[in-house]
């Protein structure tokens, strides 16, 4: 970006006044007073200060430049140049304010802010590079001096801006700022732990109201800790204020039931001593009437106990008597009862040997087959069985038809033969070992081949008339009827065995004759009653006897004790007219004596209630002094504080915390962006230091080394002489000032088009720097377009040839 | 002829106000007197016949025996039938021995028309031949989990009678209580009781909602003149008229003077401190408490233009607090003003004004590198 030219139409002491700024150096000089720091100020403010400005802005800005003695506006027309396009700005400030910018391609803006991006891109750096870097006024270079003199050159600023000319950090020391920003963090969080948003832990120790830290607490925790502080109060607002209503209500107990007690202490305590002696002779009148009611009892039941005693005495011997004859008849029933039994197994050893005769003489009738006998019948009677067995496996089936009716005779085995019509229809049979069939002459006999059947015939035939035989012999004539025999005798036999033996067992070890003689005896007895009834009258009787004698000891004993209480009947009724006298004059007095309450039973209930009531008001007259003490303790702790106004503080409070919390939250951030930002880069200090050395060695026209410590030249080295800078002489000073300041914009205006004003910066330079210092200026010209302003004519002069 | 009652509460006599300034705070104790003065000459130009004070006369059971005497001397001066004091939850009471009530029996112990309603009892007026119940329901202690109208049910009501209820506690629906601690009452329980209406107090937001009309089950008075920044309205009080035993219509008070207004308000221009003075400006500066709570980013000479508003308003109201934290604004135009371009500073706060998510970060660090700079 290079300006072409300028025009002021009014700005300042400028009516209407034009300047041509197209060349490399233009040089504007002219002596004090002529505009030169007006036209200065006037480039600036086209280029960064906008038109729509707020009337503060307007007075510390543009009206300094308003014309005198009564203008109202100032106005710029300022012609630019870029890579070869055109822009022509028009700026107007005060009355009708206005910006106008033509561009390029004949389009007009007239929009401040659209105007202000494009003077931006235009200009290539931002106001704050121009006016530090690019625009040095004498009092600019006059500070770089002053500072080099003193020696308190902040130097590690023109490093920044040094690695800010080659686009790295800078302009602040970003060590200091990073430490202030570590400090100001360690501030804020000292003590506070992030995750848990709480105070750091102490060897696992929470670290809360009541147990704070001490040291090292950050803004944000102070901030918590108030607040926290606030909500514990409150909370202990709120448990007093509990506390006290607890206590409250159970006062509020105590002064209710007092309240009750003492009304009626008041309404019935007068009564006491009326109703005690109404108790007293409600107990005498209960007492005298027990006793009347004994006496009366007694006067009726003496005589009574008398008569008791003189007719038991003559009961008593007839009883006796009764007693001896009921004796005398139990022992006979008894006797008899026993006999009974006698009689009855008497008779049953009679049966019983009568039973056993006859079984005898069964047996001896009976007939029976020999043992040997009936076993040789029973071997026969197998043997047949066995053979007939025999035949009747061998059994033949058979079958005879006949064309014609014919008559036949069958014979099966040793049966009796047999005859039979045979016709078409067969005629079926079988047989055991052999059949035999006859007809019209012919005979046809067929064993059964396996054994000599007719030998088995044989067999069976002798063995049948042997059986036949025996049995003849016995009586008999089946073999069952000799097993039929047999049994029937041993039946009898057994029997005959039983009947013996119950006869001896019935005998009982006696002989018969001891028995009979026994029967005899108890024949002889008298007849009684049965002993059960006989029994029951005995015992009456002598129940009698014994009820009657406890009533006559309990009669004398009650008549000893009475004569010995009233020593006769006559002093008794003596006695019981007094009683009755006593009672009627207490009944009397009672009724002149006031009654209980109707709610209470009795009138000893009622001073029992009022003793009770009595005790619970001295009983509860310390309770209600401790419990209002305590009352009064909390209620003084209390003071005036209120939890609704703690609330509000405790609002308030955590705002606040929440407030300085996002603050610390804030710097961390902007450490984290600071990060972000690119680092500080060292090697561009050397290429400006060793430039600053070559462009002061050119204007002191000598060999000057400068040694830099951290961008502060440390020492000049001339020839062999070395020296601190605040050794060297005003001009060199001076010299090196300019070379600093040269180097620098040579730096920015490496990266971006732009400009350099200077004003006057070479007044303190001799003759001798003068002459090298135009000649740097020229060369830098050649490179960077410089507006050089001067109130010296030599110095513009020899810039101008 | 109507039953007319002036019905107040939560008058918090003696409330100490120390949150603000000395002068402030005795402006608001006196008016807590002033306006109680306000109110008791209204209901005696309204010929009213009771005057009734639904708990909370006082701020506690430890008021100054001065401001006792000096309420009771405001109440003394009602025309009407009665004044009827009932004890709230802040001067609950708990027997003979309560201190204040103690204090304030004694104090107007000549003034017949001063009935102090501690027992749970119906307390009859007979007026012009029309009877009048009133069923008073002290509160024995600060907080309470039952509602103290408990006793009601298990008593006679005379049903010719204009029967009228008076409680202090929470009503549900109408009032925060999370912790049900204030003898939480809720209106299906009210209205079953049975009563003409209720007079209540505890919520120093009155109801109903509507300044007048002629049927509300329930009216909460409201503080008569408010107390906090919390307390949006002006102070208020209900004038109740009776007929035949029935509510014939209601009437909104508004016995206070003085206003808490908080204006938080969040500055970034020019346009806002205008709005901030067109809200100032609009607030009658004798009768209100000023809350000044702003916050936001200015540049210097809006800073400066601010700074003049408020010590105007800090000149013309009476009662004002401030609360300012307001950051320099920290724009494009200043960055490039002051920092060259590619600086650690200029790149750095470029990046922060960027986010729009953290607004005071560029100027927090802003900060730090004047602090540097210096």
């Amino acid at each position: 970006m290079r300006l072409l030219s300028i025009r002021l139409h009014p700005f300042g002491k400028f009516q209407d006044s034009s300047w041509d700024l197209s060349d490399p150096l233009v040089v504007i000089s002219g002596p004090n007073e002529t505009g030169k720091s007006t036209l200065r100020q006037a480039i600036f403010h086209s280029l960064f200060t906008p038109t729509n400005l707020t009337p503060s802005r307007f007075r510390n800005l543009i009206a300094p430049w308003l014309p005198l003695p009564a203008g109202d506006y100032v106005a710029i027309t300022l012609d630019i140049e870029d890579n070869g396009t055109h822009y022509q700005l028009k700026k107007r400030w005060g009355s009708q304010s206005t910006s106008h910018l033509m561009t390029p391609d004949g389009s007009a803006l007239s929009d401040t802010e659209s105007i202000a991006r494009i003077l931006e891109k235009l200009c290539g750096h931002n106001e704050a590079t121009f006016r530090h870097i690019f625009f040095t006024g004498h009092d600019e270079l006059e500070n770089t001096i002053a500072k080099l003199k003193a020696n308190s050159l902040e130097l590690r600023d023109i490093r920044s801006l040094v690695q800010a000319g080659n686009e790295t950090a800078g302009d602040i020391d970003q060590r200091r700022f990073e430490d202030l920003l570590e400090q100001r963090i360690k501030k804020y969080f000292g003590r506070w732990d992030v995750n848990r948003q709480r105070p750091i832990r102490q060897n696992g120790q929470e670290k809360l109201v009541g147990n704070e830290w001490k040291q090292g607490v950050g803004e944000i925790l102070t901030a918590w800790y108030t607040w926290q502080t606030l909500i514990a109060e409150q909370k202990t607002i709120l448990r007093i204020e509990k506390e006290i209503d607890a206590i409250t209500s159970q006062l509020i107990t105590i002064e209710e039931q007092v309240k009750t007690d003492q009304k009626f202490l008041s309404e019935f305590g007068p009564l006491r001593d009326q109703l005690s002696e109404r108790s007293v002779m409600e107990e005498r009148i209960s007492r005298l009437t027990s006793e009347l009611k004994l006496l009366r009892k007694v006067f009726a039941a003496w005589p009574t106990a008398h008569a008791s005693v003189d007719a038991w005495k003559i009961q008593r011997d007839s009883l006796v008597t009764q007693s001896k004859n009921l004796d005398d008849e139990i022992r006979i029933a008894r006797l008899r009862e026993q006999a009974d039994d006698i009689t009855h197994n008497y008779h049953a050893i009679e049966s019983t040997e009568k039973e056993m005769h006859e079984a005898q003489d069964a047996m001896k009738k009976q007939r029976r087959p020999e043992p040997e006998i009936l076993s040789t019948i029973e071997t026969l009677h197998n043997e047949v069985t066995h053979l007939e067995n025999v035949l009747a496996a061998q059994s033949l089936t058979y079958s005879i038809t006949s064309d014609s009716a014919q008559s036949v005779v069958i014979t099966h085995s040793d049966d009796p033969p047999e005859q039979r019509e045979i016709q078409k229809i067969p005629f079926t049979g079988t047989a055991s070992g052999r059949i035999r069939i006859e007809s019209s002459g012919l005979i046809i006999t067929v064993g059964s081949g396996t054994k000599d059947v007719e030998e088995v015939f044989r067999e069976l035939h002798k063995k049948r008339t042997s059986l036949g035989l025996t049995l003849e012999n016995c009586g008999v004539s089946t073999v069952a009827e000799a097993r039929e025999q047999s049994s029937s005798y041993d039946s009898l036999a057994l029997r005959m065995k039983s009947k013996k033996e119950t006869y001896r067992a019935l005998l009982q070890g006696k002989t018969r004759a001891e028995w009979d003689k026994r029967f005899a005896e108890i024949e002889g007895l008298r007849k009684t009653r049965d002993s059960k009834t006989i029994e029951l009258e005995l015992e009456a009787v002598r129940h009698s006897i014994s009820t009657g004698e406890q009533s006559l000891k309990t009669h004398q004993e009650q008549i000893q004790l009475w004569e010995k209480s009233y020593t006769n009947l006559e002093a008794l009724g003596e006695k019981l007219v007094t009683a009755q006298h006593d009672l009627r004059t207490a009944e009397t007095t009672l009724t002149t004596l006031p009654h209980a309450p109707s709610s209470f039973p009795s009138s000893d209930a009622f001073v029992h209630s009022l003793d009770s009531a009595q005790e619970r008001i001295n009983i509860n007259s310390e309770p209600r002094s401790t419990l209002a003490a305590q009352r009064g303790g909390l209620e003084g702790q209390l003071g005036d504080r209120r939890s609704e106004d703690l609330a509000e503080e405790a609002d308030n409070a955590r705002n606040h915390f929440e407030h300085i919390l996002d603050e610390g939250n804030s710097y961390k951030r902007i450490k984290e962006t600071l990060s972000g930002v690119t680092p500080i880069d060292n090697t561009s200090l050397d290429e400006f230091n060793k430039r600053v050395a070559e462009i002061f060695s050119t204007i002191s026209e000598s060999d000057s080394q400068i040694d830099f410590l951290d961008a502060l030249p440390s020492h000049i080295t001339r020839g062999k002489i070395t020296m601190s800078p605040e050794r060297l002489s005003q001009g060199a000073r001076g010299a090196l000032a300019l070379a600093i300041r040269l180097t620098l914009a040579e730096l920015y205006l490496q990266s971006a088009s732009g400009f350099v004003m200077l004003d006057d910066p070479l007044v303190h330079l001799d003759k001798e720097r003068l002459g090298e210092a135009i000649s740097i200026l020229k060369s830098f010209s050649k490179r960077f377009p410089v507006i050089f302003f001067t109130c010296h004519e030599q110095q513009a002069d020899l810039l101008r040839v | 002829m109507p039953i007319r009652i002036v019905h107040t509460a939560d008058n918090h006599i003696g409330m100490p106000f120390r949150q603000h300034d000395d002068e402030t705070r005795t402006r608001l104790i006196e008016e807590r007197f002033t306006a109680l003065e306000r109110l008791i000459c209204e209901a005696n130009e309204n010929h009213a016949d009771f005057f009734v004070i639904s708990g909370d006369l006082f701020d506690s059971s430890r008021v100054k025996n001065s401001s006792i005497e000096r309420t009771v001397d405001v109440l003394r001066h009602f025309t009407g039938n009665s004044v009827l004091v009932l004890p709230g939850n802040h001067d609950f009471f708990s027997g003979e021995d309560t201190e204040v009530w103690k204090r304030f029996r004694k104090a107007s112990s000549e003034f017949s028309n001063i009935d102090l309603l501690v027992t749970t009892a119906p307390v009859s007026f007979d007026i012009d031949g029309e009877t009048v119940q009133f069923f008073p329901c002290p509160c024995p202690s600060k907080t309470g989990r039952e509602p103290v109208t408990g006793w009601i049910p298990s008593v006679e009501q005379n049903l010719e009678a204009l029967r009228i209820g008076i409680a202090h506690g929470n009503v549900e629906g109408l009032g925060l209580d999370a912790d049900d601690r204030y003898f939480t009452m809720t209106m299906p329980d009210l209205e079953s009781l049975g009563l003409t209406t209720w007079l209540l107090g505890h919520i120093h937001v009155p109801f109903p909602t509507t300044p007048s009309g002629c049927d509300s089950p329930i009216f909460m008075a409201g503080t008569h003149t408010p107390d906090s920044v919390r307390c949006r309205h002006i102070g208020s009080a209900w004038l109740l008229d009776f007929e035949e035993s029935q509510l014939k219509q209601y009437k909104q008070l508004h016995p206070g003077r003085l206003q808490f207004i908080r204006i938080e308000q969040n500055l970034h221009g020019g346009h806002d401190i205008s709005k901030l003075e067109h809200a100032c400006d609009a607030l009658d500066p004798d009768r209100v408490i000023l809350d000044l709570k702003l916050s936001g980013q200015l540049s210097s000479d809006e800073q400066n233009t601010l700074n003049q508003l408020l010590q105007k308003i800090e000149d013309s109201f009476q009662s004002c607090s401030l609360s300012v934290n307001i950051k320099k604004k920290i724009d494009k135009d200043i960055i490039g003003a002051h920092y060259p371009q590619g600086t650690l500073a200029e790149q750095l706060l470029s990046k922060l004004l960027a986010d729009q998510n953290h607004p005071n970060d560029v100027t927090l660090a802003h900060d730090l590198i004047k602090e540097i700079s210096k």
